[in-house]
């Protein structure tokens, strides 16, 4: 009896842990899920084409990467209950704050355009034209954020997050040779360490951090209203956040590996199309995920912009709010979509061009966004008892430096694609 | 009548310009002084950025330039 009375303790103690999980997690999926965003699911598209299965290996160690970022901006907005634009400005001063604040609109705007490429492209493969994709996506979003709630709004971009994972069942419909799939997991590279692959793994590590990811993480545990007691849950949702983020970009290498092995992917869009003459249920999958992407992205992204600019003008700037309350939160976000859709639609607009100088811009503004944070994280007076141990401090200084090194090779590469004997970056 | 229109725009957009002007005076003002202390490793470190950020920029006006002209 004892035993039986144990087990009813032990599953209603669990059950209590899932229910207070399920009801603070949020954040960190939304953020890593939205990490795999259009130009994500490119790039993975674009490396599972090129070299089959046997980078997968370097992918599983880019969860671990993102994860010990993400997780410093959890701590410093529980702790400090202020986004990170606010946290910028405040520690180190008007100069370095706008600075932040004006880099991360231009690169947020940029990429909003990206997203907005990615979606019309992804329905432009069911021949949805442009214009009705930018309409509905926007309307969609309005409805998300206008309805009142934080709550709501989180709990509809888990569901686009689940939506995410399409790419999982695609993988198991073409029935990959697994032995093969589990050799990508021992480290190597196909060929010699060449400038095309380190191209490659510049690009997916390019794709896995971005700014916005910082400033939304951060604003997003403020607006929830999360406390210090609430960082070891947010940690396990940023956990389950990074593993998602892994699996996506694994099952796009795993579908675009098996299938469409040695053709050159410039766009995932393409992807979709080539994988449709040999699959049309995979092609559309593809497509349908790229279109998901690019909406998670596009949501998550204008936010952090209207979040940061909230914070560091005083204005009201939660989603609890209603346009009455908080007007120029609602406009900021509204101006940042209906701009970023209308230059989509601009016959002969540079879009390759934009798509290029995103990836130039963000590494002008993520060196910088992520020392603040190793910076802050180090400040006693600031961030007290939940400052960085000399452990994080080893393990998140190497990740900073390395994501710096090799995202400002990435972005001259870019700019100067025969500079290391390299292709051009995949749009 | 356009006269008027005029007008009113013009001292519309005047306010909203004066409002913005104003509350980036206030902003400036609210965090004039960077709050964190200024260790050594702290302006290494910033001093580091803005070398970065001018490289950057360098770069950035240099392939701006070249694609121009």
């Amino acid at each position: 009896m004892s035993f039986l009375v144990r087990i009813f303790y032990l599953y209603r103690r669990w059950a209590k842990k899932l229910q207070l999980f399920l009801i603070l997690s949020g954040p960190g999926i939304i953020v890593m899920v939205a990490d795999n965003d259009a130009g994500g699911i490119t790039t993975y598209a674009a490396t599972g084409a090129k070299y089959g299965y046997d980078l997968i290996w370097f992918l599983v160690l880019l969860g671990p990467l993102a994860y010990f970022v993400q997780e410093m901006t959890v701590r410093l907005g529980a702790v400090t209950k202020r986004g990170y634009a606010e946290s910028i400005f405040d520690s180190f001063g008007v100069r370095w704050g706008w600075f932040a604040l004006l880099d991360l609109v231009l690169v947020n705007w940029l990429t909003l355009v990206t997203e907005y490429i990615g979606m019309t492209a992804a329905l432009g493969v069911f021949h949805v034209p442009a214009w009705i994709t930018v309409v509905v996506v926007t309307m969609i979003m309005a409805v998300m954020v206008l309805q009142g709630r934080y709550w709501t709004w989180e709990k509809i971009a888990l569901l686009f997050c689940a939506l995410n994972l399409v790419y999982i069942p695609c993988a198991f419909i073409i029935h990959p040779p697994l032995p093969e799939v589990l050799r990508g997991l021992a480290p190597g590279f196909p060929g010699g360490m060449t400038n095309q692959i380190f191209f490659m793994l510049m690009a997916n590590i390019g794709t896995t951090i971005a700014p916005w990811m910082v400033f939304f993480q951060q604003s997003a545990v403020v607006d929830k209203g999360m406390q210090e007691k609430d960082i070891p849950w947010e940690r396990v949702d940023t956990f389950v956040g990074s593993l998602f983020t892994v699996l996506v970009a694994i099952f796009v290498v795993i579908v675009t590996g098996t299938l469409l092995r040695g053709v050159e992917i410039n766009s995932a869009a393409q992807a979709s199309q080539a994988l449709m003459k040999v699959n049309h249920l995979l092609g559309a999958f593809l497509a349908v995920g790229l279109f998901n992407a690019g909406l998670l992205g596009a949501i998550c992204i204008s936010l952090a912009s209207s979040w940061s600019f909230g914070e560091v003008f005083g204005w009201a700037h939660s989603l609890n709010h209603r346009v009455k309350e908080a007007p120029w939160f609602y406009a900021c976000y509204f101006l940042l979509l209906g701009s970023a859709g209308i230059v989509v639609l601009i016959p002969g607009a540079p879009l390759v061009l934009i798509t290029l100088f995103v990836q130039v811009f963000a590494v002008t503004l993520l060196p910088a966004a992520l020392t603040f944070l190793i910076l802050l994280l180090n400040n006693e007076e600031l961030m007290g008892k939940y400052k960085n141990t000399l452990w994080q401090n080893l393990v998140n200084v190497t990740i900073v430096v390395a994501i710096i090194v090799l995202s400002t090779l990435y972005a001259l590469t870019a700019l100067f694609p025969g500079l290391f004997g390299t292709a051009a970056v995949p749009v | 009548m356009i006269r008027e229109l005029l007008a009113l725009f013009e001292i519309h957009v005047g306010s909203y310009v004066a409002m913005a002007r104003e509350r980036i005076a206030e902003i400036n003002a609210r965090y004039a002084v960077p709050r964190i202390p200024m260790t050594p490793a702290v302006r290494f470190t910033l001093t580091f950025l803005r070398f970065y950020l001018f490289f950057m920029t360098c770069i950035l006006a240099y392939k701006f330039l070249s694609v121009v002209l």
